[in-house]
């Protein structure tokens, strides 16, 4: 038989030709399709991580904690913490960006939060890394209480048959008290008399001073914003024995039939228009918060009882009608209690986005 | 040994085996590199659409209001933020000091400055364009309101600002005029190309070649539906883009008349509009 080398023909060499040429073309092919795995890879990293950075801004712009004494606690500035979503994980951290003299004015923050993706079969090293930051206030859980009962609308000046008690003096727990306000704050000759009220706090216990769209300026409330959408209410009606505290948003005339027995409720009940409370129990109804109203309040019911605040006559701010407040029922006590003003203003504490403010080339390095 | 030859039937026979197994190679050779030439075309024309989202995709979602100036099937223009930051005091009848957060340091660099938009009461932006940007060191104008510069970021004089100047504390952003638009291409001469074109600037060419139907279309309305550009109700209108990308490879894959394409198509909603 002939040795290799003595074997005529071509099959062979032409053989290895063609598997060498396939052999280059596909590997030249396998080498631009690793290229553009990459390539797409990396376009849906980009997206995987700008949803983690986003995520962990969301979160801890959603994150707010609170004292013993339910005040928010304001984040330092400089805070930050790493946030843990699924994908990766999220350094967000919080810079003061003005802080107003004004107490009651909110600080302004950029909180930046910086993705990183991990796929655990490459390793620790994040395969994309994008920084996402928003401008936001800080919204502490507090308002400017000018009295138990702030009567921007003013009260009617006589006829007043009804007891009870105004209390300015601030009844939360020791420790967690604010200074006393007014028992009563009415514009300029809009005060009853006779009052036959027992009333304290602050020194003149009613206090009528201004116009009365000045009075319901100086609550800071901002009327327009609340009746426009500017507050995300957890209820648009009335819901009693609620101890989360929501906040209930109830847009004009509302009619709350009290009884039988104590029909409480808690947190922030804002009106836009007219609220009447009727019932003829005893003790009838008992509110822990705030009770917020742009038109009057009509105090029907027998026994009516609020520890937090009551502001009426917010429309005046906005320049509407609002009639005068009476008191028609036989007893009404409003004490001022910080605490429970917190607890009401709980949901709307903590870090609010400025609209329209988000920034995307912050710097990465 | 045996040398008598071959007969002619061997060498018929010979031969019609020897042109059939060459037949089938070509064949063979001929499928695999029109399946080479094809994949090929199709990562080209990938690459060109995913390569031109990935660049526009940051800029065009930080589009607030008013910052769209046109949109058309085959360009669009707006005002693309390059710097945030907060407006201090001012220094003059037609300059403020504002207090920069981080920016991007070669994007900050490299930016044609386009002018101002300061945000509203609103949370809308008024656009005030052909201010100039200086490095300042004035802090006291920020701190008078107590305004901070955070880590990293830059303290700078606008100046040249026409109309009411933005009261301290405002959000404010400085911002390019970038247009992006669809037009021949002179890296691959008769075929489309992206251009980006930045204040008064010449274009550059951004990618190429793409097939004539890549385009811009405008998202409107609440559930953000696509429409042709400029929407009826106006640029105003406009609250985000959809960008149609058509990646096309540079030649027709070997045994097809037409270069391949692959179509992407994002939609990028505006995230500093009022809704």
């Amino acid at each position: 038989m002939p040795g290799l080398g003595e074997r005529r023909g071509f099959a062979l060499p032409v053989t290895l030709f063609v598997v060498a040429i396939i052999t280059l073309m596909l590997s030249a092919l396998f080498i631009r399709v690793q290229t553009d795995r990459r390539i797409a890879d990396s376009s849906g990293d980009q997206v995987s991580v700008l949803a983690i950075a986003q995520s962990g801004l969301q979160t801890y712009l959603g994150t707010v904690s609170f004292d013993g004494c339910e005040r928010a606690i304001r984040p330092l500035d400089g805070d930050s913490l790493r946030i843990n979503v699924q994908g990766g994980y999220a350094d967000v951290v919080a810079h003061v960006v003005q802080r107003p003299a004004d107490t009651l004015t909110p600080w302004m923050y950029v909180v930046r939060s910086t993705g990183h993706l991990i796929t655990p079969a490459q390793g620790q090293d994040p395969q994309a890394v994008r920084t996402v930051a928003q401008f936001a206030h800080w919204q502490r859980n507090s308002m400017n209480v000018l009295a138990a009962w702030t009567a921007a609308n003013g009260l009617e000046t006589s006829g007043w048959t009804s007891t009870g008690e105004l209390r300015g003096v601030d009844q939360a727990p020791s420790g967690c008290q604010e200074p006393d306000v007014y028992a009563l704050r009415v514009p300029n000759n809009w005060a009853p008399s006779p009052l036959t009220y027992t009333l304290s706090g602050k020194s003149p216990y009613v206090y009528e001073a201004n116009k009365k769209h000045d009075v319901a300026d100086q609550t800071m409330i901002d009327w327009e914003d609340v009746t426009n959408g500017g507050i995300l209410p957890d209820y648009t009606s009335i819901r009693y024995w609620d101890s989360s505290y929501p906040v209930m948003l109830l847009e004009g005339s509302a009619f709350l039939s009290c009884g039988p027995g104590t029909t409480t409720g808690y947190g922030l009940l804002i009106v836009t228009g007219n609220l009447t409370i009727s019932g003829t129990d005893s003790w009838c109804f008992q509110w822990n918060g705030v009770i917020l109203v742009g038109g009057e309040i009509e105090w029907d019911a027998n026994d009516m009882r609020v520890d937090g605040a009551v502001v009426s006559g917010m429309k005046k701010q906005l320049g509407e009608w609002a009639d005068e407040g009476d008191v028609d029922g036989n007893y009404l006590d409003i004490d001022y209690d910080s605490r429970y003003v917190r607890l009401a203003l709980k949901s709307l504490a903590g870090f609010a986005p400025v609209g329209n403010a988000w920034v995307d080339n912050w710097s990465t390095y | 040994m045996n040398n008598r030859g071959f007969t002619l039937v061997e060498l018929l026979v010979g031969t019609v085996v020897v042109s059939i197994l060459g037949i089938a190679l070509v064949r063979m050779m001929l499928s695999d590199t029109r399946f080479v030439s094809r994949q090929e075309a199709m990562v080209s024309a990938r690459q060109t659409a995913r390569g031109t989202l990935n660049a526009m995709d940051v800029e065009l979602r930080m589009i607030s209001d008013g910052g769209l100036s046109t949109a058309r099937p085959d360009s669009v223009r707006a005002h693309i933020p390059y710097a945030f930051g907060v407006a201090c005091q001012s220094t003059g009848a037609d300059r403020i000091i504002a207090a920069l957060v981080p920016p991007d340091s070669l994007l900050y660099a490299t930016a044609v400055v386009g002018g101002m938009a300061h945000q509203q009461t609103d949370g809308s932006y008024d656009a005030v364009d052909g201010v100039s940007v200086g490095n300042s060191s004035n802090f006291s104008a920020c701190a008078a309101d107590s305004i901070f510069v955070v880590p990293g970021g830059r303290l700078v004089q606008i100046s040249g600002i026409t109309g009411p100047l933005p009261d301290p504390g405002r959000i404010l952003y400085l911002y390019q005029d970038v247009t992006y638009r669809f037009s021949n291409s002179t890296e691959i001469p008769g075929r489309l190309a992206l251009w980006r074109k930045s204040g008064t600037a010449a274009y550059e060419e951004v990618a190429a070649p793409f097939d004539t139907s890549s385009g811009f279309r405008c998202l409107v309305g609440t559930g953000l539906q696509p429409t042709t550009c400029p929407p009826a109700g106006g640029v105003d209108s406009v609250r985000g883009l959809e960008l149609r990308l058509v990646g096309a490879s540079e030649h027709a894959p070997r045994g097809s008349d037409n270069p391949s394409t692959f179509e992407l198509i994002a939609r990028l909603p505006f995230l500093n509009k009022v809704n």
